[in-house]
């Protein structure tokens, strides 16, 4: 029965008498010493013999691996298997290093951690301690503390553990045999998590799609691009005129598309006064709007002598005839918002602003080729 | 050491070798004259000064000495009166002149033949002129009315003024025009010949002067004449003309150019039309087209009032 035995669990009422037993028992070696206490004892880990981890110089071991591996994997990259000068510096820069040594280093060290911490010190994977399935855990987790004297070898004396309990003051003595394993990690519980999962994702993926797409029930899924909604220049069955691109509503403009309130360029002309003043900025402004926009055609002082449009054979208005200067602002207004002959409209192309702007730069232009004597 | 002395170089590791030193070597150099040749200069480069300060006018107004705009000024100049007999009857030296003009000015609206259809005839309306044929001529095809036609263009078409060609070589067009119809052009006026020929032996041709388009800026600017903006009745004003006034007016110095610049008109209808069709724009709000007749009577007797007050001081 010896071999069955996990552990001999005593309980004791006392913390002083937990320590006390744990001293007198630990030099007979009987087995690893273990205490199971609803609140912490003081002293009672020296009195078991629990040595301080060994983790912190494990991490401190792996840490210094890690930093040294990377110093020599950077310098042997950098030095060796591809020496590359950077920044004039040498070769091996261990500098330029450490960024990396502290990456890999944490790395290192953060892992020996935690792996170590789980699977080399605590034991796991560990499925069900024994002690939990004993009959003392209920008191152990309330108010009774428990010293348990674990089988180390097969020679282990169950009953010589239970009177060096009971000598030593234990109240009650319980002997934890060892547990059945169920064993998780064999071929066919292995197959069967796998076929699991597969069935749990063929279910859920299988039934969302039949709820999604084929009983639309479930209005939160509904694709979004899915939705019922106009689209422009396309064909929409919720309007009587089948439109997807509503009309303005009678007697409406869209905000900053006010009509021009002139026919012809010769009826803005009577209409319209150029609104701007005629300042510093603005001129600049027109300069830039009248080579960006007109100049192609009309040439750059606006002489109708163009710098593209003669390879097409065109003949731009020339903004120099007496003609053309006599007329007033609002004129060169409606052009640019009406178009004149071949030129297109330039409503959709230029904003009011900067019309009126490049308005200005032409009687400037204007003004340029035929200056008064005292300009000279 | 005698390792190295045992082992005497083989003739391969000695060129790795030397193959090694000449590849740091060049690299070295090329470094060198790389600082010598781009580095050094670019930075003694920069520390001589600029012989042009910087320009700080936008970028668009300086496109360089391309710029036609930024020519040098040059002095306006009269050319003399021209002999009447060399323009007045067709030669071949103006006939010559005036091929090459029609192909310039003429041809992309006529045609190059004067059949009316240049690459943008079919932007216009009306159509433009057929030349080789007699009919629909609106001023007809003398020599005297094709002058005129060229020298001051047709309203209501797309024929513009071409008042910027000189006279003689506006002759030479009228020539050229008349040659491309094969049709009988008739008898002219004598009358009106001998006009145009007085005009051509009185006056001559006058060039502008011309000024950089940078230089007219400043010109125009300086020449302009402030208007002040229209005043705003306070804001403790809650009387009807006032609260009008604040409806309407947008932007106080716009609406003072507006109402300057129509300020000669006596017809209250083209002065309210000319308004709304300027707002909002103009300073006014769109508002303003739909003033009733008494808030038209209001808002001009309150802006004429404030115009007052403006001028006493």
């Amino acid at each position: 029965m010896s071999s069955g035995t996990f552990a001999v669990l005593g309980l004791f009422s006392d913390a002083h008498k937990i320590v006390e037993a744990a001293q007198q028992i630990r030099p007979r070696q009987l087995g690893r010493l273990e205490a199971y206490t609803p609140y912490p004892v003081h002293g009672l880990d020296r009195a078991i013999g629990l040595a301080p981890s060994r983790l912190g110089r494990l991490v401190m071991l792996m840490g210094v691996i890690g930093a040294g591996l990377a110093l020599l994997f950077e310098g042997w990259v950098s030095a060796v298997d591809y020496p590359l000068v950077t920044s004039g510096k040498p070769l091996f820069s261990w500098q330029a290093f450490v960024p990396v040594m502290f990456e890999v280093t944490v790395l290192f060290a953060t892992f020996t951690a935690g792996l170590a911490m789980l699977f080399a010190f605590n034991k796991l994977p560990f499925f069900g301690h024994p002690v939990l399935h004993s009959k003392a855990i209920k008191s152990i987790t309330r108010d009774k503390l428990a010293l348990s004297i674990e089988a180390t070898s097969a020679t282990f004396d169950a009953e010589t553990a239970r009177q060096a309990l009971l000598q030593n003051g234990a109240e009650s003595v319980e002997i934890v045999p060892v547990p059945v394993w169920n064993r998780p990690l064999s071929l066919v519980g292995l197959l069967r998590t796998i076929a699991g999962i597969v069935a749990a994702c063929a279910v859920a993926g299988a039934g969302l799609f039949a709820l999604e797409k084929l009983i639309p029930i479930v209005p939160p899924m509904v694709h979004m691009h899915e939705q019922p909604k106009l689209n422009a220049f396309r064909v929409s069955s919720f309007f009587a005129d089948g439109r997807g691109m509503r009309p303005a509503v009678t007697g409406t403009v869209a905000r900053g598309h006010l009509p021009p309130a002139f026919a012809t360029p010769e009826e803005a002309g009577t209409l319209l006064g150029n609104p701007l003043p005629l300042t510093q900025p603005i001129a600049e402004r027109g300069r830039k709007v009248f080579n960006d926009h007109c100049a192609i055609c009309h040439g750059l002082v606006g002489d109708g002598v163009p710098l593209l449009s003669h390879a097409y054979g065109g003949k731009p208005g020339n903004f120099l005839s007496n003609e053309i200067r006599a007329r007033p602002d609002g004129h060169y207004f409606g052009v640019l918002m009406l178009g004149k002959n071949a030129m297109p409209s330039y409503a959709a192309d230029l904003d009011n602003h900067d019309r009126w702007a490049a308005v200005h730069y032409i009687r400037i232009l204007q003004r340029a080729q035929n200056a008064k004597d005292e300009d000279l | 050491m005698s390792d190295e002395q045992s082992t005497p170089p083989t003739w391969g590791s000695e060129a790795k070798g030397l193959a090694n030193r000449f590849a740091l070597g060049s690299g070295v150099a090329v470094t060198f004259l790389l600082f010598g040749l781009i580095v050094v200069p670019a930075l003694l480069r920069e520390r001589r000064p600029l012989a042009r300060p910087p320009s700080d006018q936008p970028a668009a107004a300086s496109v360089g000495w391309l710029d036609q705009a930024e020519a040098p000024a040059s002095k306006g100049r009269d050319l003399p009166p021209v002999d009447p007999a060399t323009v007045m009857t067709p030669n071949p030296k103006l006939l010559g002149r005036g091929e090459v003009l029609f192909k310039q000015n003429c041809s992309s609206c006529h045609g190059e033949g004067g059949q009316g259809n240049g690459p943008a005839a079919g932007t216009l309306n009306p159509r433009p002129r057929n030349f080789t044929q007699p009919a629909d001529w609106k001023r007809g095809f003398h020599v005297t009315d094709i002058f005129t036609t060229i020298s001051t263009g047709i309203k209501g078409s797309g024929m513009a003024a071409f008042d910027f060609i000189m006279p003689a070589d506006r002759m030479a067009l009228v020539h050229t025009v008349r040659s491309l119809g094969g049709f009988d052009h008739g008898p002219e006026d004598p009358k009106a010949l001998a006009a145009l020929a007085d005009q051509f032996r009185s006056k001559g041709f006058h060039i502008p002067n011309r000024i950089p388009v940078s230089l007219a800026i400043k010109k125009i600017v300086r020449e302009q004449v402030a208007v002040p903006p229209l005043p705003m009745p306070p804001a403790e004003d809650k009387s009807a003309s006032a609260e009008l006034l604040r409806l309407l007016i947008a932007d106080p110095s716009r609406a003072a150019r507006t109402v300057a610049a129509t300020a000669k008109r006596s017809d209250l209808a083209a002065v309210a039309r000319a308004w709304a069709a300027g707002a909002p724009d103009n300073g006014f709000a769109p508002a303003v087209a739909e003033l009733s007749a008494t808030e038209w009577g209001t808002i001009l007797h309150s802006l004429a009032g404030t115009n007052q007050e403006a001028k006493q001081p």
